[in-house]
């Protein structure tokens, strides 16, 4: 005859049995559920649970990728919605204007364009869980962040002509090394490698301004799971 | 595993009531700070509408923006009808107070109070308590408390979210100073750097200091400015520990000294003092020689020799390193020719007058004593041309031109230079039409009497700057603190106008919630509250928060009275006004000692000297004061002065704001007195008083008083014997009397402009139990002309009357004008003017009082040395038909007439008012008869041969010290 195990002993191990059963038992009808609520406050902005799911969802889509929920993706769904709350915050203090939602039709359209037919897009939408106004939303966004980024980082670029010869200097060696011919004169590609600088260096200037920016907002983890994790730590040097 | 489950069980469930109607909204806790109607007008839900996520997302983000809460999740529940929404919500915590006591000065309670780095008001986590603990004690080990402990205990309030934190320090005993290592070479022995620091009590009798940071500081900097005085500028002196024993609970600062080489300064082509050489050399501030302070230096001399009026004056440098190791800097100036500013014109100014512009230019033609060079440089000239130009530019002349000519040996003579300033105004700007857009109409009237760029007016950019503030001023302090303002200006169809419109977007009105007080112990909590002028509902006003602080701090009972709003950035539509104050100490003590030096000598029972000797009479004053009586904010001080010439106590209770009114003041006070100030008699005052003063505008003030007096004259009285029974009597009088004071001055201790007028009226009535009926009217005013920007014409009247009605035959002695001295007519010593005893000589007051003064002030030397000539006119006569402005004396019996007082002063400017000496010449002080003899000989003045009467007179010079000017 098995030992008769002790009796916190078996509660530990009914209660999540239990507790399963409880929640797939129950009428939903008669339950309360949390549908929503904050995760991850960035100054006096929120990042919610929804905010994070509807994040993994649409950029699945976006990407024609499979959804992933899993831990570490939510980590960085948050994370990029950290990133466009600081942004969001920076258009507010600089009460930059806002475009028209309808000023997102266009994107929408050549995402559309990419399918079939219009059953063949809302097939796709509802596979990831999601609707025409949450993708309008999103697109719409992003074209606001591509042009906030560039109204607030593209004056403060200059591209001397040092870095344009140089850039033009590797391009015309992979070019040569490929048997490109002919090659374009440094004048004729003047204006595409200037172009191709700034934006680089938009993007650095970008992530130093979010890096900045990290340390002077505070950032707060309701949601401990999606807390990034601490960088390792640096060992003492041998003396 | 359950992480997964509950996200998936998360996002079915909010796609299970999506575009379901919303059935209801509720809140948990069902108390929340803000009321259901306005929590829902800033939601994006409305009941039966359909559920969006996104709206649901909205919400939780608009709630959160409110800031009151610090994690909100969102509850549905399906119901027959619909959604049943519910949000869960944990309320934010805010500071409400905090304090910290236990810990002796310094580090002072301000000081700890700031190191906490706590904002009132400001949103509240726990960390915040155990940081601002850190740094309490980080301070209080700075400061030498190296076992010092702080408990935090933390309170809430619920209902108005508030945290209070009340920080108990036991600090432990102060360490001490044990004594000092310096390590490098210090060019000096040890004991000599231990003197320097100041950390040795006098000559180490008395052991050693205790540690402050102050002292240390200190300490540190007296030790280095060693260095630069003995050619080491660049010596480095740093504390590399202090050195702390636990055991002992002693410090011994160890010092890294490092000296540098030698760097020696000279200075060639001028001579100045070595000391003044090292206040203009910026090396010798910052304590490093570099190329970009050298130049500084050489810029600081030529514009310093410049201003001597060697305006030519450059200077450059020249560095070198000898083998030695000094380092060698020569400062070579070139002084060229003195020259002097002796024209300065300004041309083409239609618009301004030639004072007008010169008041802001800081080039200044020479003038006799202050600017024997004048003052001029290149820089400065063109400063003066940025001003002139600005000048206009703000009054709408937008092309206006302002060049400069400067003309060397002018009128052929060499080094005399002048200037002229020549301005093209051109057309004058004007608005033409004002759109004021965003105001409503019943803000409009208000607004308009706030704006310049009204139609018609000039044209500036200036104006519109201030416009700007003044609208954004008006909203924020009437509730709309998010307010924003904006303008266009486009031609109009006239020339030289233009048509300007301002937009204002006010923003969401926000309302006091109500209004918190807290840290009260003694006080009662009404005289708070009926000072703080907002009320809940009220518009959140700024200016009326910042008021109904300064009237807390006007009560002079409180050490601290800060006011902010809670939650701050939080977006919502009520707020609360939180007041934490620090109650005062309740008792406050002065002491004070001084001298009086003038012709205030004289024995007391002798008849030498009437007209005062020169004398000195030392003064002590000590003072008690109980403030917030009864909790009212009322104030009851003793004040005590003993001093060879008068013994004084004063008691007063001040109820300030009576009644809360703040116009109102009431003064209740009781004096004893015995003096003999005035040369002929010493009294014995005993005196009670109440006054209600009455601020009827900021520059006028009424006083109605009621007045008890009883004096009785002390010993006997140095006159004639039979005038004693009619002037030396004993008397009690009881006046009422009413005070109309009006004061336009621009300033009360060191008036340049307006005027002010005094009216004292006052009547002993003998149906009040007066032993004498009397009338008195007592009249100042004066007047002060600021000719030009140094030069004050400043004249005073004074005109007194007493009249008698009933009771005793004469007014008595105590009751009568005595005048002259430092505040009075210069001509005379302290209280001698007026009618004298006609057989000693003394003074016996009049009934009447006249007298006019003119003074000229003007500076001297420097900025704090001024001087000033003057006239004092006028007497005290024996009554009011006897006023005269005659100059001759009659005879020795003529006392009727005016007095005349010329004199030269010098003022010395200081924080307490100016310092003053004025000299005076009388060339028409009084004659009389006087006798030499003690007071027991008093019978036989002027009787008996023993005591013979002689001819005296009041000193034609006369000389007074004080502080404050004359008038």
């Amino acid at each position: 005859m098995p030992p008769t195990p002790p009796p916190h002993a078996r509660r530990s191990v009914v209660s999540p049995i239990f507790l399963v059963f409880l929640v797939f038992l129950i009428p939903r009808s008669l339950s309360t559920e949390i549908i929503d609520r904050i995760a991850i406050t960035v100054g006096n902005q929120v990042v919610t649970e929804s905010q994070i799911h509807e994040e993994i969802r649409v950029t699945a889509f976006l990407n024609r990728d499979q959804i992933d929920l899993s831990g570490a993706a939510k980590k960085e769904a948050a994370d990029r919605l950290i990133e466009q709350a600081l942004i969001k915050r920076e258009m507010d203090l600089s009460r930059y204007p806002l475009p028209e939602l309808s000023d997102a039709g266009e994107s929408l359209q050549s995402l559309k364009a990419m399918y079939s037919n219009e059953m063949a897009f809302q097939d796709a939408l509802q596979a990831y869980g999601i609707t025409v106004d949450e993708l309008t939303r999103r697109l719409w966004w992003q074209l606001t962040l591509l042009r906030f980024i560039d109204y607030r980082f593209r004056p403060g670029i200059q591209i001397p002509p040092a870095d344009v010869q140089a850039y033009y200097r590797q391009q015309v060696s992979e070019w040569q090394q490929k048997g490109i011919k002919p090659i374009p004169t440094l004048e004729e590609s003047r204006d595409q490698i200037e172009e191709i600088l700034t934006q680089k260096r938009i993007d650095q200037a970008l992530d130093r301004w979010i890096s900045d920016t990290r340390k002077q907002v505070t950032i707060t983890y309701l949601d401990p799971a999606l807390r990034p994790a601490a960088p390792p730590a640096v060992p003492p040097a041998v003396q | 595993m359950l992480v997964v489950l509950c996200s998936a069980l998360l996002s079915a469930a909010a796609d299970e009531y999506e575009g379901k109607p919303i059935a209801s909204v509720q809140f948990d806790p069902a108390t929340q700070p803000l009321t259901f109607e306005q929590l829902m007008a800033m939601l994006p839900l409305r009941i039966g509408q359909p559920l969006r996520g996104s709206d649901l997302r909205g919400a939780i983000q608009r709630l959160y923006q409110t800031g009151e809460y610090t994690d909100i999740a969102v509850d549905a529940t399906l119901a027959p009808t619909g959604v049943n929404i519910k949000f869960l919500t944990k309320p934010a915590y805010f500071i409400g107070y905090f304090d910290i006591k236990g810990v002796p000065e310094p580090p002072n309670e301000g000081q700890l109070l700031v190191a906490t780095k706590l904002v009132l008001g400001g949103p509240y986590t726990p960390s915040d308590t155990s940081a601002a603990v850190e740094r309490i004690v980080d301070l209080l080990k700075r400061n030498g408390f190296y076992n010092a402990g702080v408990e935090p205990a933390t309170s809430t309030r619920p209902s108005t979210q508030e945290v209070h934190i009340d920080f108990s320090a036991d600090p432990g005993q102060r360490a001490k100073f044990d004594g000092l290592v310096a390590n490098g070479n210090a060019l000096r022995p040890l004991d000599n750097l231990i003197n320097s620091s100041g950390w040795k009590r006098f000559r180490g009798w008395f052991g050693w200091h205790e540690l402050t940071e102050t002292r240390l500081q200190n300490g540190l900097d007296n030790i280095r400015s060693w260095y630069p005085k003995h050619d080491h500028l660049l010596a480095q002196v740093t504390l590399e520990n202090l050195g702390y024993d636990s055991e002992a609970n002693t410090v011994t600062p160890v010092l890294s000294i490092n000296p540098g080489p030698p760097v020696l300064v000279r200075l060639r082509g001028a001579k100045l003092s070595a000391g003044k050489l090292r206040s203009l050399l910026p090396i010798y501030e910052e304590r490093a020689v570099d190329r970009d302070l050298l130049e500084e230096g050489s810029r600081d001399l030529a514009s310093y020799f410049q201003t001597k009026g060697f305006f030519d004056a450059t200077a450059d440098y020249l560095m070198a390193t000898p083998p030695n190791g000094e380092q060698l800097i020569d400062y070579h100036v070139s002084l060229g020719v003195r020259h002097k500013i002796v024209k300065l014109e300004i041309h083409g100014n239609h618009y301004f007058d030639d004072a007008t512009i010169r008041e802001r230019m800081s080039v200044i033609p020479a003038t006799l004593v202050r600017y024997r060079y004048g003052r001029y440089s290149r820089p400065a000239l063109d400063r003066d041309l940025d001003a002139i130009r600005n000048l206009y530019r703000a009054n709408g002349f937008r092309n206006v031109e302002v060049t400069s000519r400067v003309l060397d040996d002018y009128n052929g003579v060499a080094a005399h230079i002048a200037i002229f300033i020549d301005i093209a105004e051109g057309p004058q700007w004007f608005v033409a039409k004002l759109a004021l857009e965003g105001v409503s109409d019943d803000s409009r009237p208000a607004l308009m009497l706030l704006l310049h760029s009204t139609q018609g007016q000039p044209y500036s950019d200036l104006a519109i700057a201030t416009d700007r503030d003044n609208v954004l001023d008006y909203y924020f302090n009437h509730g709309y603190p998010s307010a924003k303002f904006d303008f266009t200006s486009v031609p109009s169809g006239q020339a030289d106008r233009v048509d300007l419109t301002f937009s204002v977007t006010p923003g969401e009105r926000v309302y006091v919630r109500n209004v918190v007080v807290d840290g009260l112990k003694q006080t009662r909590p009404d005289v708070v509250t009926d000072r703080i002028s907002l009320r809940a509902d009220d518009p959140l006003s700024q200016s009326q928060i910042s008021d109904s602080q300064r009237r807390l701090y006007d009560l002079g009972i409180f050490s601290r009275v800060d006011a902010a709003i809670q939650n701050p950035d939080g977006d919502e539509p009520t707020k609360y006004v939180l007041y934490s104050i620090e109650e005062a100490g309740r008792y406050s003590m002065n002491v004070g000692v001084g001298a009086e030096i003038g012709r205030i000598g004289g024995s007391t029972t002798s008849l030498d000297s009437p007209a005062g000797v020169t004398g000195f009479a030392p003064r002590f004053l000590f003072g008690i004061s109980r403030l917030n009586f009864f909790g009212l904010g009322h104030t009851m001080s003793l004040q005590t002065l003993v001093s060879t010439l008068e013994q004084r106590a004063l008691l007063t209770y001040v109820a300030p704001q009576f009644l809360g009114n703040p116009n109102f003041n009431l003064q209740l006070s009781g004096l004893i007195d015995a003096s003999h100030d005035i040369r002929t008699f010493s009294s014995l005052r005993e005196e009670g008083s109440i006054q209600l003063g009455q601020k009827l505008s900021r520059a006028n003030t009424l006083q109605y008083r009621l007045t008890y007096r009883d004096v009785v004259i002390l010993g006997k009285p140095l006159i004639s014997p039979e005038l004693i029974p009619l002037l030396a009597q004993p008397v009690h009088v009881l006046v009422p009397s009413m005070s109309f004071i009006q004061d336009k001055r621009d300033d009360p201790i060191d008036s340049h402009k307006g005027t002010y007028t005094s009216i004292d009226l006052a009547l002993a009535l003998k149906a009040f139990g007066s032993q004498t009926g009397f009338g008195r009217v007592v009249a100042r005013n004066s007047s002060y002309y600021q000719l030009t920007k140094d030069l004050v014409l400043a004249r005073t009247t004074d005109f007194g009357l007493i009249e008698r009605y009933a009771g005793a035959s004469e007014i008595p002695l105590p009751e009568r004008f005595f005048a002259g001295g430092a505040f009075s007519d210069r001509a005379f010593p302290d209280f001698q003017a007026g009618p004298r005893d006609p057989n000693t000589g003394f003074p016996i007051g009049g009934n009447a009082l006249f007298m006019n003064t003119v003074e000229l002030r003007f500076p001297l030397f420097g900025d704090n040395l001024g001087g000033v000539l003057f006239n004092d006119l006028g007497n005290v006569y024996s009554a009011v038909n006897k006023i005269s402005l005659r100059f001759r004396q009659e005879n020795l019996q003529d006392f009727d007439y005016a007095v005349q007082g010329f004199g030269f002063g010098l003022r010395y400017r200081t924080p307490l008012g100016p310092v003053r000496v004025d000299f005076s010449l009388s060339p028409n002080s009084p004659r009389f008869f006087g006798c030499e003899g003690s007071i027991n000989q008093l019978y036989q003045c002027g009787v008996s041969p023993s005591v013979p009467q002689t001819v005296q007179r009041i000193n034609v010079f006369q000389f007074h010290f004080s502080l404050g000017q004359a008038f």
